[in-house]
């Protein structure tokens, strides 16, 4: 067990900055996710601790050990790769032992660990087979099998999940949480995926052209996304965003976009407001955080409805309101139909404002 | 009430007609590439065992036997020349070219597959280059050097010179074999407790068996039918290589011996379609199927 730390790491490609003053500390035993679209740097960023790449400049300890010149295989470590790298030539026994027989783990242990990782995994009748015979998921299953009988300090996975069907995705899922519930291995993981962060993040480091933008645990990010980018990148249907400025209007602070005012949310209050007063603001909001009028409070507004996308539990509406459009999450007992007119209601105290310039968001 | 009608699994008879008339037609097509490929394994089969008087006589068949077989040539080959040295010369060159060769072509190969340094593609580039230089301008300067190393008239002269194009080639074909094996499996492999030569060996090597093959067989085939190299550094005839040794030894002047010489290329080319078939199906199948996705 180790935690990991990133001091001011630095990664050039050329003259492509890939990762840019990365500084992270993984906890002992926290299963951290690195999320970001493609090209974040997040992939760069694991190979580094893994010591796949090396990083321009910066510091890389694991446990109390910096490692920086250590060889991958001293670093202790183990790696799930997006495509599961089996080695083809060896039959899944020998796949799951290899790195234990490198380093002369007596015969009963590892024929110990590989019994319990394959039980573990659902893979105790597949270890004659080579990683031809077997179907994605199955292969998945064999190198995460590969990881946990190294026993090492932390487990470096590398979008793991994006290879298989969605079904399976959710699944297996659930089954490393729970995985790593029961061994509790310092993890690092990196995903494109916001849902598969979300769910499985202790706490989520959210990097954008390789910079990190915000490290937080996912109700953190969710509840207060340090910027635009985060903003959109949390959550779905992403949220809503008006640009407009800050105006007096009657006494009270409002957002006005020309054609729609809504007042400012109470964290951007006293201070922060009169500070922002003037300013170009994006003013966000959550589908989630719009309602069907029912008199409990929210801000009213009167919205045409352009689309209805019907899910089942909800409905998901397109909605305009004097030429701002957005997206709402709706009971279908709302009564949302294409055309007609619907009283919505904002719950505006749980929206959020950032700066149009710096994309920072404002909170006093 | 419609009639439901179950479709017959069995197909109809015109059906298999039309299947049957298909594989003849390609049979037939295949047909004279086959006997094109087949006819002079053929001669030389015949040739071999037919006795001088029915070789020479212009009025028999040239295609059957008229006389009956002899083993007449055969014997001369073994009895009369160096045939069995020439063919140890051979294997004894073979391996060590071939030895030499994957003892470069390996670590070259993988460093300019895998590692990015300036120059590594120029390089690259570079060593295939080299394979393209003719025989015919190098032996002048070669035969200088051979006489300096002192092997001038011996068989290991061919097995210093024989690598000079063997292994631009074999790193090239290598190169390009290493590169379609999924970086992944060497991280895999490092991160697992290998170091960068431990993945090579443990892990890339193995999965690399028909490339490795490959360029084997490519060593000791070049070996086997090089000629100019042979002709100029080799004369002592206990120290020529196969190739050379049946050819300037059983042509005198005018005189062909054609049995002998077709029981010499016969003998030898009989084990090396026999190797080729046996790891046809090593080179054609890749074993990397099944590590990734």
């Amino acid at each position: 067990m180790a935690t990991v730390r990133l001091e001011h790491i630095y990664k050039k490609f050329g003259d492509v900055i890939a990762v840019n003053d990365l500084s992270l500390e993984i906890r002992d035993e926290e299963f951290l996710v690195l999320v970001g679209p493609s090209g974040c740097g997040k992939t760069t960023a694991l190979r580094m601790v893994a010591g796949l790449e090396e990083q321009t400049s910066g510091d890389i300890f694991i446990g109390d050990r910096l490692v920086n010149d250590v060889p991958p295989k001293d670093r202790d470590i183990a790696m799930v790769f997006q495509n599961y790298a089996l080695y083809p030539h060896m039959d899944v026994t020998d796949n799951l032992s290899f790195g234990l027989k490198l380093w002369h783990v007596v015969r009963d242990e590892i024929k110990r660990r590989i019994e319990d990782a394959a039980r573990m995994l659902g893979i105790d009748r597949l270890l004659q087979r080579k990683p031809r015979e077997l179907s994605g998921g199955q292969r998945q299953r064999v190198a995460l099998g590969r990881a946990i009988v190294r026993e090492p300090k932390v487990f470096l996975m590398d979008e793991p999940l994006s290879n298989l069907d969605a079904k399976l995705r959710v699944q297996t899922r659930a089954d490393l949480l729970k995985l790593h519930q029961r061994v509790k291995t310092t993890t690092i993981y990196v995903t494109h995926d916001q849902v598969e962060a979300m769910t499985m993040g202790d706490r989520i480091a959210v990097m954008r052209d390789g910079l990190l933008q915000q490290l937080d645990t996912p109700e953190g990010l969710y509840a207060s996304p340090a910027n635009l980018f985060v903003a959109g990148f949390i959550g779905s249907p992403p949220m809503n965003f008006f640009r407009g400025t800050v105006r007096q209007v009657d006494g009270q602070t409002m957002v006005d976009t020309g054609s729609v005012r809504v007042p400012l949310p109470p964290r951007v209050a006293g201070g922060a407001a009169r500070a922002a007063l003037g300013r170009e603001v994006v003013y966000g909001i959550r589908p989630e955080d719009i309602e069907a009028q029912n008199g409990t409070g929210g801000w009213p507004v009167r919205a045409n409805i352009e689309v209805v996308e019907y899910l089942g539990n909800e409905v998901q509406v397109h909605a305009n309101v004097q030429g701002v459009t957005f997206v709402a999450r709706l009971s279908p007992r709302a009564g949302a139909r294409v055309g007609e007119d619907l009283p919505l209601s904002l719950h505006t105290e749980r929206a959020h404002v950032f700066d149009a310039k710096t994309e920072d968001a404002i909170s006093g | 009430m419609a009639a439901i009608t179950i479709p017959r699994a069995t197909h109809g008879r015109a059906f298999r007609l039309r299947r049957l008339r298909g594989n003849i037609l390609f049979a037939l097509a295949l047909l004279p590439f086959v006997v094109f490929a087949l006819f002079p394994v053929y001669w030389m089969f015949i040739t071999t065992f037919k006795q001088v008087n029915d070789l020479y006589n212009l009025q028999d068949n040239p295609l059957t036997f008229n006389l009956a077989p002899t083993l007449e040539q055969v014997t001369y080959l073994f009895q009369q020349t160096n045939y069995a040295t020439w063919a140890v010369n051979t294997v004894e060159v073979g391996a060590v070219v071939v030895a030499i060769t994957l003892f470069v072509c390996i670590p070259a190969a993988y460093v300019l597959a895998r590692m990015r340094f300036p120059g590594s593609t120029s390089l690259g580039i570079g060593i295939f280059l080299t394979y393209l230089v003719p025989p015919t301008l190098l032996f002048l300067p070669l035969s200088q050097i051979m006489v300096g190393l002192g092997l001038i008239n011996t068989k290991w002269a061919l097995a210093v010179v024989y690598p000079t194009f063997t292994i631009p080639f074999c790193t090239w074909l290598l190169m390009g074999f290493f590169k379609s094996i999924p970086r992944e499996i060497t991280e895999a492999a490092r991160v697992d407790g290998c170091s960068r030569f431990g993945a090579l060996f443990r892990v890339v090597l193995p999965v690399s068996v028909p490339g490795l093959l490959t360029i084997v067989i490519f060593a000791f085939t070049l070996v086997m039918q090089e000629y100019v190299y042979g002709l100029t550094f080799v004369s002592a005839s206990d120290q020529k290589l196969i190739t050379l040794g049946v050819v300037t030894d059983l042509i005198r002047g005018d005189i062909f011996y054609w049995g002998s010489l077709m029981a010499g290329a016969l003998i030898v080319a009989i084990p090396v379609a026999f190797v080729y078939n046996l790891f046809m199906d090593t080179f054609v199948r890749g074993i990397t199927g099944g590590s990734l996705k």
